[in-house]
């Protein structure tokens, strides 16, 4: 089982369902919907707390239907991997489009390894922290 | 650096680039923002200096042989030194000697020790650290200005496995600040985005040159095409012409010209200009121009370590096996230098385990799991110096924006190089095992991967009628000419060219100073 650490990012991220809307309008006449999206996305994921700008993100990029799909867990195969991707990469990939980046620190992927490897282009410590054994090695 | 020297001597001096000047936070912002992020994404399109890009380098350059030359580079002031990894190595006394040595490729017709005080001030300049005494690192008559970086942790535990396997492995020379300010630029902090772009400067690029010029008084024209050096009647090089990005073209004289525009551009650009005084073009009488293109043609493996090592944290390279770099091999097969990436590689993981199917905890803990343990071991082979290896423009009469021939290229990797190769992948597949590894996780790429170490198309030597410049990188054809690029190198080695680009670049700037301030 993975450790859990309650990082700066998770925490920013937000704790609660209404921090995971994407906009209050949105929020206001699809509220439902929104959580449930909000949901699948962590339980797709495996993060107990998303940040916002990923679950907006990812909110904004699918088309409605999609969206729908996915909150009411009738989504293919296809379209929850390309959700994960999203989230994970911080960028929208449809498969007949170019790619569309809407976060980078903030991806899963980073986030998911972040007690040993700094975001690339962000310090990762006192210089010469490397010749440190990892807290997880 | 040569224009830094110049200007320095109080001479007049120009530097035309053919792209813009950029400034390193906007490079930082457009790579944070890029959708894919490659070498190439944080640096702006120039539609009038078409740049190859990492995937589709045959947008611009033109592929005719039975190998790729996919080499890209960047067009703008600093150059492609802005996407390196500051690997700052100094060629072995024998990389210099190969023919005299051991029968194949070319001698330089320089001797080590006739460069080893420039390669010395070429440390200082560009401010690198290595390890003091370290095997197979060239002979030196001063120390490195900053000591060696420290290894990683992942590095650490290599270099166990390594030298209990018999190799060699090393803290690489890097022109990286290393713990310490120097030259008025911070230190490492371990951004880990050496490539394709330091955030904060502690790492050497080619701008920096430009800037100290600037400071000594020299001009700065930017969006300025080369396209035609105009050969006088006594053959001396009597003006350069250049385009606008709106193909106005401009004129411009001067006593002394340093051709410094990359080891694919430069060569073009002398081949572009024929003219009666230079039928074949400039520097050409011995048809050399744009022949023996070399690069080190890589392979690259992965595989995935039994114990959790986290490649990823500090500097993008740290480390080198130095052990193939020379011996008696080098008649039979290529020298080698090979590296452990640093480089954090979570993107291509969470992809894969995606595809896969994982989902949840299951893919949260294999993403971090595969992560700590995905190791990547590259080398650069040596390859030989062969004419019909070449650029040339377009024979076709394609073109590019300016309406100037795009650069086309005949490339081929031969045996030499081949056999070298195969006996790399061996040497992995065992250094794996060593690490744990299972045999089903390595994995080896496919052919040669491109290393923009572009070499050879304006080859030194001293016969004026099989090479093109002279020891002094002056061309045979044209006395105030003078070419300061990896173009003129007569072997590309098994390590980085930079540091070597700079130290004749140091030299030609103190000759071409003493030549005109006698």
């Amino acid at each position: 089982m993975i450790e859990t650490h309650l990082s700066r990012r998770l925490f920013l991220g937000g704790a609660s369902a209404a921090a995971l809307m994407p906009g209050a309008a949105l929020a206001q006449s699809d509220g439902r919907k929104t959580l449930a999206f909000a949901a699948t996305c962590r339980e797709l994921a495996g993060f107990d707390t998303i940040p916002n700008a990923l679950v907006a993100g990812a909110a904004r990029a699918f088309p409605d239907e999609d969206r729908t799909a996915l909150a009411e867990k009738t989504a293919s195969p296809d379209l929850s991997k390309s959700l994960l991707k999203t989230l994970y990469t911080g960028m929208y990939s449809p498969e007949d489009g170019d790619p569309t980046r809407f976060a980078y620190a903030e991806a899963l992927m980073y986030a998911a390894v972040e007690d040993s490897l700094n975001v690339p282009s962000y310090c990762g410590g006192v210089p010469g922290y490397w010749a440190e054994k990892p807290v997880s090695a | 650096m040569v224009a830094h020297r110049a200007a320095q001597a109080g001479l007049k001096v120009s530097i035309l680039c053919d792209g813009p000047q950029v400034q390193r936070e906007d490079l930082v912002d457009r790579f944070r923002s890029s959708d894919p992020q490659t070498m190439m994404s944080p640096y702006p399109p120039v539609p009038h200096a078409p740049q190859p890009q990492v995937a589709r380098t045959d947008d611009y350059l033109i592929q005719k042989g039975p190998h790729a030359y996919d080499q890209q580079y960047i067009r703008a002031v600093g150059g492609t030194t802005w996407h390196w990894a500051a690997a700052a190595w100094r060629y072995l006394p024998n990389d210099m000697k190969l023919k005299s040595r051991y029968g194949v490729g070319r001698d330089w017709p320089l001797d080590y020790w006739d460069i080893e005080p420039w390669y010395q001030a070429a440390e200082e300049e560009m401010g690198v650290a290595g390890p003091e005494d370290a095997p197979f690192d060239a002979p030196r008559s001063a120390p490195y200005p900053m000591p060696a970086a420290p290894l990683s942790y992942m590095d650490q535990v290599f270099h166990e496995k390594l030298t209990a396997l018999g190799y060699d492995h090393v803290s690489a020379p890097q022109a990286r600040n290393n713990q310490q300010v120097y030259d008025g630029r911070p230190p490492c902090c371990g951004n880990a985005n050496c490539m394709p772009i330091c955030p904060i400067g502690a790492q050497y690029s080619g701008n920096i040159a430009v800037e100290k010029a600037q400071a000594a008084g020299a001009e700065l024209i930017t969006n300025a095409v080369v396209h035609h050096l105009e050969v006088g009647d006594d053959g001396e090089i009597i003006a350069a012409r250049y385009l606008t990005p709106s193909r106005e073209e401009f004129r411009i004289e001067a006593d002394r010209f340093v051709l410094a525009a990359n080891g694919i551009e430069g060569p073009k650009i002398l081949l572009m200009s024929t003219q009666e005084n230079a039928p074949e073009g400039v520097a050409n009488s011995s048809d050399m121009v744009g022949r023996n293109l070399m690069d080190h043609p890589g392979t690259s493996s992965s595989f995935d370590s039994e114990v959790p090592l986290w490649p990823g944290r500090g500097p993008n390279v740290i480390s080198a096996i130095t052990s193939l770099r020379d011996g008696d091999f080098r008649s039979e097969h290529a020298a080698r230098k090979l590296m452990i990436l640093n480089m954090n590689p979570v993107e291509g993981i969470a992809k894969a385990a995606i595809d896969e199917g994982l989902t949840g905890t299951e893919l949260r803990e294999a993403v971090r799991h595969r992560t700590a343990r995905r190791q990547v071991i590259t080398a650069f082979h040596e390859q030989l110096p062969d004419p019909s290896n070449r650029i040339r423009p377009s024979t076709e009469g394609k073109t590019d924006r300016l309406g100037l021939p795009r650069p086309e290229i005949h490339y081929d990797v031969g045996d030499y190089v081949a056999r070298a190769a195969e006996d790399t992948r061996k040497r992995v597949e065992r250094i794996a095992e060593t690490l744990g590894a299972t045999a089903s996780s390595v994995e080896h790429n496919e052919g040669y991967l491109p290393n923009n170490h572009i070499t050879g198309a304006t080859i030194m030597g001293d016969d004026p009628r099989d090479s093109v410049v002279d020891a002094d990188c002056r061309a045979h054809d044209h006395p105030n000419l003078w070419i300061s690029s990896s173009s003129t190198f007569p072997s590309v080695s098994s390590v980085n060219v930079t540091l070597t680009i700079a130290a004749l670049a140091l030299r030609m700037g103190e000759h071409i100073v003493n030549e005109a301030r006698p």
